[in-house]
């Protein structure tokens, strides 16, 4: 479930970086049109990528990349990819039609990618994608706007695969393609679509000549299909498959018919091929990363001190090679949940009442969090912060106000005294003398013990820490919670369970990778969302029927800003947004680790950990060298 | 001695098949389903498509009657890809290779054969040594040795192995990270990992056995014939202190293959322990879940059955018939 919001979440950035466009989008014009070249090489039409995207300047071929990954890959189909596994890989299998050049800020502006150009309709629902010609797949079959077409309306539109079809719906329908001719799509949309540069950002183009057969029933390019034929699995990325053995490794080499060069005409990409290796152990990981056999290591707070101790034997300067970021790119929600459905009357009552996910905010002691499990003290004796306390939604940086939040919304920071009186005004009063509140009369079972249970994933210390942190908090101020560890697998099923989903738990700790944009971040917060895990209630029959007013104008502030054009005016609209779901503390924010990141510097060239998106997802392979 | 055999074959089939069932009425009140995750990735008519194809929804014993039609088949049900392919289980769990990373089966093979010879050729004569040696120094240090292997956990042995070979031994890593030569290279030691409570448990049983045998009043009149202490100890005790080895030997075969899970999955092993272990955390697939069962089921069945074959040849005497 984490993993499809992932998926979300990249949508999110590309359709945040479109909006940046809309407010000055530039036209390019089409290219010239040329013949394909017959064998393989980049296209006559190839993209020149500027040399200012190279930061350690031109390379040449040869040499490869390798990086652990903590999963197998679920599947090789980019539509369904859900998992971060899936996403590293199959990110360097495809190319999209438009791409994103990042300004820094969160933002960033469309630019050309498969298609050469793209011309905006003056009444902004259309827009005509001019396709480069020469293009070729990996197999080396052309690549034309036959597939284009094949890819949306016989795989993102079909109402039989499960893919991110929702946001390229308008008014409820999805756009209209039509061919003009075999290098030129245009795209009506029934009303202007704010999202559709970034879907067409984030749109992969599938290859008609081997999936027409498969895609009837949306069940192609699995695992066991990677296995046997990798030949089958085709895109238009920097690389192509060359061999997958199931739970040990994924080994891509270079694709010969890619279409970027760098400006010397030299084809991309450099490298000759990148391997994952899939190790869930995080200590082999570590060594494998020290002893040289990867090239690029996600660190944890755990590893800097063994990392500073051994990158100075292998000539690595730590400074250089490790990278702490204060503000990751990524991010996502880190949160305890309360189910305001859940089948204990008095904690379905209590869950709903925002006093008391308020004082469960102001009990959880968030600088303490970061103090057990997310400090480091450097070997100059320097104390390194390793997360930030978080008391709102996680956006990307051009969105998010969570520091005025943070000022404006005392529960924000520790203080128990504020929690009890919270408790007390509720009227949950330790009655009979015990230690633990009993709730009032105006509850179904009145003098019962405010009790419930929190369910924790097993194996991540740091949740269960967190866990036991705001355990010892609760049970000063008279609320007795107990722990329960479960099975990661077990506890997503308990959240986002079934189809339509349905809880079945009274609170838990968990952790949500991606967001950035708040259309994605609507499949939490918004009621008909489909990670609405704290009430599933709100949705009833598809229909949004919120009975909070809050939420119900949230629902209405999301519908908004996903239709506003103008960046500005959507921007208001987000911050009220995230002000209206912060003051009601939907869940309980905790603490959002920086990313910590180490890579070989001496040996690969034009990459930077900022590259370096979720656990192995290389952005820019392409340009990157080996020395 | 053919009537004893087939009785326990018959004997074999039929726990296999009260285990199988077992197997499936767990599975029935294990609380992650295989059909909550198809619904949860694929669309409702997707996921309703493969659950009606192969019977997800039916009561457990219409699926528990399937799975044994298509064991009869070598295919043992088909596994669930997240995104909803499938492929018989036989072929996921054991491979279809002979060798390389995919060949699970053969892997398994060769891990288990290793660790078992390296387990024995260790474990034995270091229990005859510490029997004919009993109270010196060194007896007392290799049964130290033993109870300190015995109460380590393989896990924490993998974990200091792993770092004492890559601070030690010019940094060098364990993991094969999808090198099938140098998972082939570093048998020897994923074997001593998985081996070494083994080795001190058998080499305990050898010592103990031995010792028994030792005392008795046909060796002190062996003695007193001035028969050679080899000869006496290798030659007559050694062979009547085989049986409860030969026994211990049943049970060992599938302790060893659970042993081996745990370093399989620190390394990422490319064995069938590995395949079973990520299918059945990945979520409740009732048909890999229960064809591992039964796998491990036979193991202990077969080794059991090795072992009585092994006493009716090593001690004339027993006789079951």
């Amino acid at each position: 479930m984490r993993t499809r919001w992932m998926l979300n979440w990249k949508l999110g950035l590309m359709a945040l970086a479109a909006l940046g466009l809309l407010a000055a989008f530039s036209l390019v014009g089409p290219s010239a049109a040329t013949a394909a070249a017959n064998g393989a090489g980049p296209p006559q039409d190839a993209k020149v990528v500027p040399v200012d995207d190279f930061p350690d300047g031109l390379g040449s071929s040869g040499g490869t990349l390798s990086i652990d990954l903590v999963d197998d890959v679920e599947t090789f189909n980019p539509i369904v990819g859900l998992a971060s596994s899936s996403i590293a890989v199959n990110a360097q299998l495809h190319s999209t039609v438009l791409e994103v050049r990042r300004i820094g800020g969160g933002r960033g502006i469309v630019e050309p990618g498969l298609a050469a150009a793209f011309e905006i309709g003056s009444d902004f629902r259309q827009i005509i994608l001019h396709l480069r010609h020469g293009l070729r797949f990996s197999d080396g079959e052309p690549l034309t706007a036959d597939d284009l077409i094949f890819t949306l309306e016989k795989v993102i539109f079909n109402p039989q695969i499960r893919s991110i079809k929702a946001l390229w719906r308008i008014g409820g329908k999805f756009p209209q393609v039509k061919k003009l001719d075999d290098w030129t799509v245009q795209i009506i949309t029934e009303a202007i679509d704010p999202k559709l540069l970034g879907n067409l950002a984030s749109l992969v183009i599938l290859p008609q000549h081997i999936l027409a057969q498969d895609v009837q029933d949306g069940l192609f390019w699995d695992p066991a299909t990677a296995r046997d034929h990798p030949e089958q699995i085709v895109g238009t990325g920097p690389f192509r498959l060359k061999r997958y053995d199931p739970g040990q490794q994924v080994v891509l080499e270079r694709n010969p018919y890619y279409w970027k060069v760098d400006p010397q005409g030299q084809q991309l990409p450099y490298l000759s091929g990148i391997t994952f290796r899939m190790l869930p152990d995080g200590g082999q990981r570590l060594l494998g990363f020290a002893s040289g056999e990867t090239d690029i290591y996600k660190a944890s707070p755990s590893d800097l001190s063994f990392l500073y101790q051994e990158l100075p034997k292998k000539g690595l300067d730590p400074e250089q090679a490790i990278s702490i970021s204060e503000k990751a790119p990524t991010v996502g929600e880190l949160l305890f949940a309360f189910n305001q459905d859940t089948s204990d009357p008095n904690l379905r009552k209590l869950f709903r009442d925002p006093r008391f996910r308020k004082a469960i905010s102001f009990a959880l002691d968030r600088e303490r969090i970061i103090k057990v499990d997310w400090t480091w003290t450097k070997p100059d004796g320097t104390q390194i912060r390793l997360a930030e306390p978080r008391c709102s939604m996680g956006l990307a940086e051009g969105f998010w106000i969570g520091d005025k939040i943070e000022q404006e919304n005392d529960w924000c920071h520790f203080d128990l005294a504020k929690a009890a009186q919270l408790l007390d005004q509720i009227g949950l009063k330790d009655t009979n003398g015990n230690g633990i509140r009993e709730f009032p009369a105006d509850y179904p079972n009145p003098g019962q013990e405010v009790e419930f249970e929190l369910l924790v994933s097993t194996g991540e210390q740091a949740l269960q820490d967190e866990a036991k942190i705001l355990e010892d908090s609760l049970k000063k101020i008279g609320v007795r919670m107990t722990r329960q560890s479960i099975s990661f697998i077990v506890l997503v099923n308990r959240i986002f369970g079934g189809s339509p989903p349905h809880a079945n738990y009274q609170a838990a700790r968990f952790s949500l990778g991606g967001g950035g944009d708040p259309t994605t971040l609507s499949e939490i917060y918004s009621s008909c969302g489909a990670l609405h895990f704290y009430r599933y209630s709100d949705c009833v029959d598809g229909a949004s029927q919120p009975e909070e007013p809050w939420q119900q104008e949230a629902d209405k502030l999301f519908t908004q800003q996903a239709e506003e054009i103008n960046p500005d005016k959507r921007l208001i609209l987000i911050k009220q947004l995230q002000r209206k779901i912060a003051e009601n503390v939907p869940v309980v924010w905790s603490v959002m680790p920086h990313r910590i990141c180490a890579y070989n510097y001496k040996k690969l060239a034009n990459f930077r950990c900022d590259d370096l998106l979720q656990d192995a997802t290389i952005r820019n392979s392409a340009l990157i060298y080996v020395r | 001695m053919i009537r004893y055999v087939s009785q326990r074959l018959i004997f074999l089939v039929v726990t296999l098949l009260i285990v199988s069932f077992l197997a499936f009425a767990l599975l029935s009140v294990w609380p992650v389903k295989v059909t909550d995750q198809l619904e949860r990735n694929l669309t409702l008519q997707q996921a309703q498509l493969i659950e009606e194809k192969y019977g997800l929804h039916q009561p457990f014993w219409v699926q528990y009657a399937r799975w044994l039609r298509s064991c009869a088949a070598l295919q043992c049900g088909v596994y669930i890809f997240i995104a909803g392919a499938t492929e018989p289980v036989a072929k996921h769990l054991f491979g279809e290779c002979l060798f390389g990373l995919r060949c699970y089966a053969s892997s398994t093979l060769i891990l288990l054969m290793v660790t078992f010879l390296l387990t024995w050729v260790l474990a034995v004569p270091l229990g005859i040594y510490s029997a004919t040696h009993q109270g010196l120094r060194r007896e007392r240090a290799i049964a130290f040795l033993g109870y300190l292997w015995l109460g380590l956990p393989s896990f924490l042995l993998a974990i200091f192995v792993s770092w004492f070979a890559y601070s030690k031994l010019n940094n060098i890593t364990l993991a094969p990270g999808g090198h099938y030569v140098k998972f082939i290279h570093l048998m020897i030691v994923y074997a001593l990992i998985i081996g070494m409570a083994n080795v001190a448990v058998i080499m305990r049983h050898t010592r103990g056995s031995l010792l028994d045998i030792l005392g008795s009043d046909y060796i002190q009149a062996a003695r007193a014939k001035g028969l050679s202490e080899l000869r006496i100890v290798y030659k007559h005790a050694f062979k009547n202190a085989l049986n409860p080895l030969i026994s211990l030997f049943g049970s060992y075969l599938p302790l060893l293959f659970e042993g081996t899970l745990i370093t399989a999955s620190i390394f990422n092993l490319p064995i069938v322990e590995r395949q079973y272990w990520q299918a059945f955390s990945g979520g409740g697939q009732p048909y890999m879940v229960a064809t591992g069962l039964l796998f491990f089921s036979l193991l202990l069945l077969t080794g059991n059955f090795l072992a009585d074959l092994l006493l009716l040849w090593s001690n004339p005497r027993i006789r079951y018939d």
